[in-house]
């Protein structure tokens, strides 16, 4: 019959697929197991290694060289036999150089100095100018970290191409590395960055930058005109963060700029650079605004407002979306001396919501 | 001085130990605040240098619990790469005898603390 | 009767194309995700998170962990969660009508006073009790809420509404929570410049046989006894080989009712949990989705491989049978409230792939299993078997699913490697090959049951009893 024969091979062709599993299961099983063995073997020499490698650094960080000993001299940190023997290998250098470059990220002075030394004296860098070159890109962005860690400023235009990668990761170490050499000058690449600019990213830059002397921007106006949505952002959290009031009358600008987000960090940045005009100003834009901005601007409001002010915020409390009037009560509040007997005041002080707001803002609760 | 180390980066430990043993202290050593706590709780000190942010509990706890206890005779010395104006008002506020931001200078540190074993 | 043998060859090789169809797929999924979290641990490498938890200028994240019954380790589950270093963050523990004295001891151990506290019901709930916050400065970041009982995705609105922050993490308040959790969690909604990220989700771990104190992990560890340990193999299969896959393409469905971040205003914009289901946590994935493709904007959900979070899973079969019953139960009143996305091109991804996989291969998969077992016992009264026949189709079918697993095991070994003691290793191993023996068989049965009791219209809300373990939640 038709279906006898359909089972036969049928039956020949299971038992064909067992055989093929079987033998695939032997397999995985094996690189399970060579895995394991490469895994386990390498974390016993972590420890060990990475001991090694701390005692090496932590007596390098102290290192004082004799008075009368050469500067020129790099061979000058006494390096053991063992450490000499295991720079070969890669696994070891890996952990050496991460912890060095560890150590570094957390000391200045002479032993950031001395970091410096045992790093040129083992000739690390030429490792991570291999990394750049490479084509993977996690090493290539590697490489470029610890350029930058290690201030390899000579280097630099080694770094530069690599400023507009198409890469996310690769951009981003290459521009916090740029920072690292260049100080503030490091931001030029906003000029013409293509590439939009991570939220991420831009915390990363702004950590960067905390951590260098305070410089001055040049080049700031041109960001808060870029055509780069992202450009403007991290140029308002500046002026936000380093309080530039030289740019107020641009922000004032941006509050008329097609995309809400960046009106509404223009609200934020302005409120930590007021003058006498902001309050108007926010108060002129807020009719047309979205909800949210809405929030923003009698957020700003708490901190630049004054008696002035006040009419213009009580009529928000008649608005029917509840996060307003939660707004504008809190606002009105913080208008010292007489603001909150305006909500007191109100005709709807007794009814919800106004009446729980007021029991809010009234026990002060941070 | 009887100092103890409260820092869980492995390397930042040897190093600050190194240091201040080679410039005569005596150093206990904790990766957390937990550990932290119960060495304060059974060992005599004079001085705990802190990092912030360890696992299990902030340095601005131990700071704060420090203060509680002992008043002025534990002195504090936050060493932390939490360097921003707000998180070094509350360490101070809480009672930290001094704040030090990474990335820092050994040195630097280690004249701090000899000036405050002076000061004793 | 030559139609019955035609009729066993069509069901036969029906199982069989179904099974290889199934086969393929696992494999093309199982490729896809290691690219992906080999990426994922790359790019993790250069990350410093402490860096960023410092930082004024992250978004502010509301943790909301609904309480209930958890009596005594409330304080310290609380307290870990308080000493996440984040700057911009509310920690929101829902006390959900709990009999026991949870409210009381979190009163005394945090200091707590009731205050005036202005919440806008956006979303209805259950009646506010009181909430409180510390009087003592080290626990300002801490408000604790006290609701009538109304249920897991009743308390978690409430948590929805009182929070005033950008991002809401909801989480069960006895999951233990890695340190750098947090921030890992809400990476993806700052990297991405394409699409809003709405959600996110991470791995869940099983936290049995791991050493455990004060509300951290200590030391990883495999489960001592069988059922957690083939739960653990489970869990290593849908997450490192099923989720990552589904994230890649943007087809994520479902995020751990165990820890997730979501997109506050989004959830608002949806209303909220759905508390008519037992399934609320893919339900609420599944709504947001809905809500963005419809609105047509463009969209993520997006996935963590890395371990955030370890929960404890059911060490008893009675206890296992009622998770996997009330998965079943919520997988179906998902998908039926959803199904006008089915194969509908107007949802994406969505609806062209990742519900038809929910609703052939998650739903269907078990309830065609059962009819096989079904026929094959029929077939077998009437003695039309081909033994020799079925028992390669058994014994490849087994093989399979062991080859499937040892898969996955590599994978695991590959990329995280938790389980490092090559003894853990050899047990995962003998636990694949019996698993399909000991344990796939009742997850079978209970899916089944699920269905029938789906179809009895079996309510379980009121209470909600915790036997000493957390919620049971979809992994």
């Amino acid at each position: 019959m038709l279906s006898q024969y359909f089972n036969l091979s049928g039956l020949q062709f299971l038992i064909a697929l067992f055989v093929i599993f079987c033998c695939l299961i032997i397999l995985l099983i094996s690189f399970i197991a060579i895995t394991l063995f490469i895994l386990n073997k390498r974390e016993l020499n972590y420890y060990d290694w990475k001991e090694l490698a701390d005692d090496v650094i932590t007596i390098a960080i102290f290192f004082e060289p004799e008075d009368d000993a050469d500067l020129a001299n790099i061979s000058v940190i006494d390096i053991p036999e063992k450490v000499k023997k295991l720079l070969p290998n890669k696994y070891f250098r890996t952990i050496f150089t991460n912890q060095l470059l560890s150590a570094k990220e957390n000391m200045v002075g002479s032993s950031g100095d001395n970091l410096d030394l045992l790093y040129t004296q083992l000739n690390l860098e030429a490792f991570a100018l291999k990394k750049i070159r490479s084509k993977s890109w996690h090493n290539i962005a590697k490489g470029i970290k610890e350029l930058g860690l290690m201030d390899l400023k000579k280097y630099r235009e080694d770094v530069k191409p690599f400023l507009n990668y198409r890469r996310q990761l690769i951009r981003i170490e290459a521009q916090n590395t740029m920072l690292k050499f260049d100080g503030f000058q490091g931001l030029r690449f906003l000029n013409t960055a293509t590439y939009p600019i991570s939220e991420w990213h831009q915390l990363k830059l702004l950590e960067e930058l905390a951590q260098l002397p305070p410089d001055d921007f040049t080049g700031i106006d041109n960001w808060l005109n870029s055509n780069n949505d992202s450009v403007v952002l991290f140029a308002l959290k500046l002026v936000r963060n380093y309080h530039l009031f030289q740019f107020h009358q641009q922000l004032v600008q941006l509050f008329s700029h097609q995309n809400e987000k960046i009106r509404g960090h223009a609200i934020i940045a302005i409120k930590e650079i007021p003058d006498e005009t902001t309050a108007n100003n926010l108060m002129a834009i807020y009719p047309g605004e979205t909800l949210n901005n809405k929030l923003e601007i009698l957020s700003a409001l708490k901190e630049v407002a004054m008696n002035d002010e006040i009419p213009f915020i009580v009529s928000c409390l008649d608005d029917h979306a509840t996060d307003i009037k939660f707004a504008a009560a809190t606002t009105l509040y913080h208008i010292k001396p007489n603001g909150f007997k305006y909500v007191l005041n109100h005709p709807d002080a007794d009814n919800e919501p106004l009446v729980r707001i007021i029991k809010h803002l009234q026990s002060n609760i941070e | 001085m009887r100092i103890l180390i409260a820092e869980d980066d492995q390397l930042m430990l040897k190093t600050l130990e190194f240091r201040l043993k080679r410039d005569g202290h005596e150093v206990f050593l904790s990766r957390d605040g937990q550990e932290a706590m119960k060495m304060i709780n059974t060992q005599e000190l004079d001085l705990v240098i802190s990092d912030i942010m360890m696992p299990y509990s902030s340095g601005l706890e131990l700071i704060g619990f420090i203060k509680q206890k002992f008043n002025n005779t534990v002195k504090t010395i936050i060493l932390s790469g939490m360097g921003q104006e707000n998180v070094i008002l509350e360490a101070f506020r809480l009672g930290a005898t001094d704040f030090i931001t990474k990335p820092f200078s050994p040195n630097e540190l280690s004249m701090r603390i000899n000036r405050l074993a002076l000061s004793n | 009767m030559i139609w019955l043998e035609l009729i066993y060859d069509l069901i036969t090789y029906g199982l069989l194309c179904y099974s290889l169809f199934l086969l393929a797929g696992y494999i093309g999924i199982g490729l896809y995700s290691i690219g992906e979290i080999n990426k994922y641990l790359h790019k993790n490498s250069f990350t410093n998170y402490r860096i960023l938890a410092t930082s004024n200028d992250t978004p502010s994240i509301s943790i909301l962990a609904p309480a209930y019954n958890e009596g005594a380790n409330i304080i310290e589950n609380v307290r870990s969660l308080l000493s996440i270093h984040y700057n911009n963050l509310e920690v929101i523990i829902i006390n959900d009508g709990s009999k026991d004295d949870s409210i009381n001891k979190l009163i005394v151990a945090y200091d707590l006073e009731k205050v005036d506290y202005f919440v806008d019901q956006i979303i209805e709930t259950k009646k506010i009790r009181g909430i409180y916050k510390s009087k003592n400065k080290i626990y300002r970041k801490l408000i604790v809420v006290d609701k009538e009982n109304g249920g897991k995705a009743d308390a978690l609105n409430v948590g929805i509404n009182v929070s005033r922050n950008q991002y809401v993490v909801c989480i069960d308040v006895d999951c233990i929570i890695e340190q750098d959790a947090l921030l890992k969690l809400i990476k993806p909604f700052l990297e991405n410049t394409k699409e809003r990220v709405i959600a996110t989700g991470g791995v869940v771990r099983i936290a049995n046989g791991c050493e455990i104190a004060n509300g951290r992990l200590i030391k990883v560890g495999l489960p001592h006894d069988f059922l957690p340990r083939v739960q653990t193999l489970e869990y290593i299969r849908a997450f490192l080989l099923g989720r990552m896959a589904w994230s890649r393409i943007n087809g994520l469905m479902l995020i751990s009712g165990a820890f997730g971040a979501f997109d506050r205003e989004i959830v608002v914009k949806c209303g909220g949990y759905n508390h008519k289901t037992v399934g609320e946590d893919m339900e609420l994935v599944v709504r947001m989705r809905r809500y963005m493709e419809e609105k047509d904007l463009p969209y993520k959900v997006a996935f963590i491989p890395d371990p955030l979070c370890w929960t404890e899973a059911p060490a008893s079969y009675k206890i296992l049978g009622r998770q996997r019953n009330r998965w079943t139960r919520g997988t179906i009143e998902t998908l039926k409230f959803h199904k006008v996305m089915c194969l509908n091109t107007n949802y994406g991804i969505v609806g062209v792939l990742s519900y038809p996989y929910w609703f052939f291969f998650e739903l269907l998969a078990p309830l065609v299993e059962f009819a096989g077992i079904i026929i094959f016992v029929f077939l077998a009264f009437f003695g039309s078997i081909n033994w020799s026949y079925f028992l390669a189709l058994l014994v490849c079918v087994y093989t399979f699913g062991v080859l499937y697993s040892i898969f996955a095991i590599l994978m695991e070994v590959l990329t995280y490697n938790q389980y490092r003691k090559g003894k853990d290793i050899l047990n995962l191993m003998i636990t694949a090959f019996l698993e399909p023996i000991f344990f796939h068989p009742f997850v079978v049965w209970a899916s089944v049951k699920g269905n029938i009791d789906y179809l009895q219209k079996k309510s379980s809300w009121g209470e909600m009893t915790r036997a000493g373990l957390s919620q049971p939640k979809k992994p």
